[in-house]
């Protein structure tokens, strides 16, 4: 009876550790959650964003008329102040003087586009869009998720981000990059992005908003809607903003699409003359 | 009766270990999506050696004529004849051009596979270029067109990844010394794990507009565990057209 | 030294100049919206590649003068999602006219609004 009633334990004790195997299993690979959300696939937004929306309401539902809405561009400041009505209204970037004295230089007080100077936009010069800029704009990014991590490729730049979901940190020497260093953790539906360690050469935005390489970015991206990506990012930056403000944008799916091959320049790799680089003499490209 | 609580008592214990096993697997950071069992796991961060590996292959190569003259071009007066091409004339160095397929094979940085289920990414260091070898059988498209990295469809043969390329623009240089292909090329690539930590690519160059002949040449890479691909950019902030 | 710099002068005496003007990413303000211009004439030179496509058109001004027209396209991928475009589109000999904005300085070079393609279909035009 006693034998009999210890090899039920026995068993009982082997089906429960089996139940809880599983679980462990999970949470110590910490790698795939019971629930991510899907956002993989390709996606571009409709226009080039000057600059980001103000972010919508939580409690808003998304609409076809919403989604329209904040599919279209950013207006300018100037058309902006001068609009009526509801809808989506342009982030106001919220400067500091340092941040404000390189806005003016980068452009028009208006800024966004319209009298950008292009000769210090870095990416007229065939470097990296960065980020948070490369989101908006206009060329395809596929989101793709593994255990362990979720990369974005992207086609403009033909740029890789890694965004590490293994619940690792960022490391102490994190460096000064275009891109960062991300890591990510799931929210519900939302992938909830962290960045630092940005060098300050980029622009956020094509209007020219400056950072410095304190921003740290909290990326938040959710789908709205089969067919929607809202991305909404938190800018941190003491030296450029003088709080925390959040801009948003949309982008689109295209699942028939494939992310192609750009190289940014090449009309001057391929036949221009070539400038004077570190002292290098100018060559013109070799004929064959 | 104790026989039997001892087979259950083992049993426990195998089933502990195995799980045990699984979790320790799963947590490694440099574990990526797996293979599944019946494809061969190229998976993880490799770098190619030796790191000065001028050329895929030691045999002066078939070069026709046109392109010995702008092998020649490319290393003339230069002092190491199988050493690296000229600098100065190096559309890498001079423009940021891209290194280009193969040649990024023999840039010091590392590259990751990543086996997704219909296709395979591979993503170099060098220059944050990414290539995207189609593993679900489609054709190369009909207007491949002219890349710098061409279009890729790949297979498994055995344990080994054939890589089939077409669609170069010519551009590049072929590898570091200078030699060059044309748009011709038509490039095969043929990987295989050797042992746990190497890599053997294997290149076979059909490019008649340019080689006498069909060549081949190789390339060691070295696994690389727990390292991550870091941003690199092929010339950061110097351009300035 | 000496035969190096020779070298580069030959490659310079052989290497032909660019054709058209450096377009890497350069500003949208250069282009009068408010000013629709068209030129019709015929191709004589097309580039599919980054970061914006080139087709460069023989046309004759109002004294009957050839002149060329640059018309600046979006890159390569965005014309073959949007138009159905591709690097054959176009041959040199083809005829068109494109509306588009003009350069504010005068310049001849314009970003396309729309084409009357070779055989009379519109399109609109992408930058």
């Amino acid at each position: 009876m006693r034998t009999s009633l210890f090899g039920a334990f026995l068993v009982a004790l082997t089906v429960s550790v089996i139940i809880h195997a599983q679980p462990a299993q999970k949470s110590a690979a910490a790698s795939a959650p019971a629930a991510t959300a899907d956002l993989s696939g390709v996606w571009m937004p409709n226009v080039n964003y000057t600059s980001y929306w103000e972010p919508p309401p939580e409690t808003e539902p998304w609409t076809k008329e919403k989604i329209g809405q904040y599919r279209e561009n950013v207006p300018r400041p100037r058309a902006a102040r001068q609009a009526t009505g509801g809808g989506p209204r342009p982030a106001v970037v919220p400067m500091t003087a340092w941040a404000e004295a390189i806005f003016k230089y980068n452009g028009t007080p208006d800024g966004a586009d319209e009298g950008r100077r292009n000769e210090v936009d870095s990416y007229s010069h065939c470097s990296p869009p960065g980020v948070p800029r490369n989101w908006a704009i206009r060329r395809p990014y596929e989101i793709i998720q593994e255990p362990h991590r979720v990369l974005v490729l992207f086609e403009g730049d033909h740029w890789v981000r890694q965004i590490w979901t293994d619940g690792r940190g960022h490391p102490p020497n994190v460096g000064r990059t275009w891109g960062g260093h991300s890591i990510g953790k799931w929210d519900g539906d939302t992938l909830v992005v962290d960045t630092v360690g940005f060098n300050d050469k980029s622009w956020i935005d094509i209007a020219g908003h400056p950072h410095s390489e304190a921003l740290h970015l909290t990326e938040r991206l959710r789908r709205v809607d089969p067919d929607h990506l809202l991305i909404t990012i938190t800018f941190e930056d003491p030296k450029a903003f003088t709080k925390p403000w959040t801009g948003s944008l949309l982008a689109a799916l295209h699942p028939d699409w494939v992310i192609g091959e750009v190289i940014p320049c090449e009309d001057a790799i391929l036949g221009h003359p070539i400038p004077k680089i570190s002292g290098m003499p100018i060559i013109l490209r070799p004929k064959r | 009766m104790r026989e039997w609580l001892i087979s259950s008592i083992l049993a426990v214990v195998a089933m502990l270990s195995v799980s045990g096993a699984g979790i320790a697997q799963t947590a490694k950071p440099s574990a990526t999506a797996p293979a599944t069992n019946s494809t061969p796991d190229l998976s993880g961060v490799w770098q190619g050696r030796p790191a000065n590996q001028w050329s895929f292959s030691k045999e002066a190569l078939p070069m026709k004529p046109e392109a010995e003259d702008s092998f020649k071009y490319n290393t003339v007066d230069w002092h190491n004849p199988i050493g690296p091409g000229r600098k100065e004339l190096d559309p890498f160095i001079v423009s940021c051009a891209p290194p280009g397929v193969p040649r990024l094979w023999l840039i010091d940085r590392p590259f990751e596979f990543i086996q997704r289920p219909n296709r395979i990414i591979i993503h170099y260091e060098a220059d944050h270029t990414f290539r995207q070898v189609w593993m679900d059988g489609r054709e190369h498209p009909e207007d491949v067109g002219q890349l710098w990295l061409g279009h890729s469809r790949g297979r498994w043969d055995g344990d080994t990844l054939v890589i089939d390329t077409i669609g170069f623009n010519g551009e590049p240089w072929l590898d570091n010394s200078g030699h060059v292909f044309s748009d011709a090329m038509h490039l095969i690539e043929r990987i295989r794990r050797v042992n746990r930590n190497t890599l053997n690519i294997e290149i076979t160059v059909d490019d008649p507009k340019a080689y006498s002949k069909t060549w081949t040449g190789e390339r060691i890479a070295v696994l690389q565990p727990g390292r991550v691909i870091r941003e690199n950019l092929a010339c950061d902030g110097v351009m300035n057209w | 030294m000496k035969k190096m710099l020779l070298i580069v002068l030959l490659a310079a005496a052989g290497m032909p100049m660019a054709p058209s003007p450096l377009f890497a990413h350069h500003n949208q303000a250069n282009f009068n919206r408010n000013v629709v211009t068209t030129v019709t004439g015929t191709v004589k030179e097309y580039h599919w590649m980054n970061p914006h496509s080139m087709l460069i058109l023989v046309t004759r001004d109002e004294k009957g003068e050839f002149t060329d027209w640059s018309i600046e396209l979006a890159p390569p991928n965005s014309l073959q999602r949007d138009n159905g475009w591709s690097r054959t589109t176009f041959k040199a000999g083809d005829q068109i006219t494109v509306d588009g904005n003009a350069y504010k300085d005068g310049r001849k070079i314009m970003r396309p609004l729309k084409f009357v393609m070779p055989d009379g279909t519109e399109v609109k035009g992408r930058f």
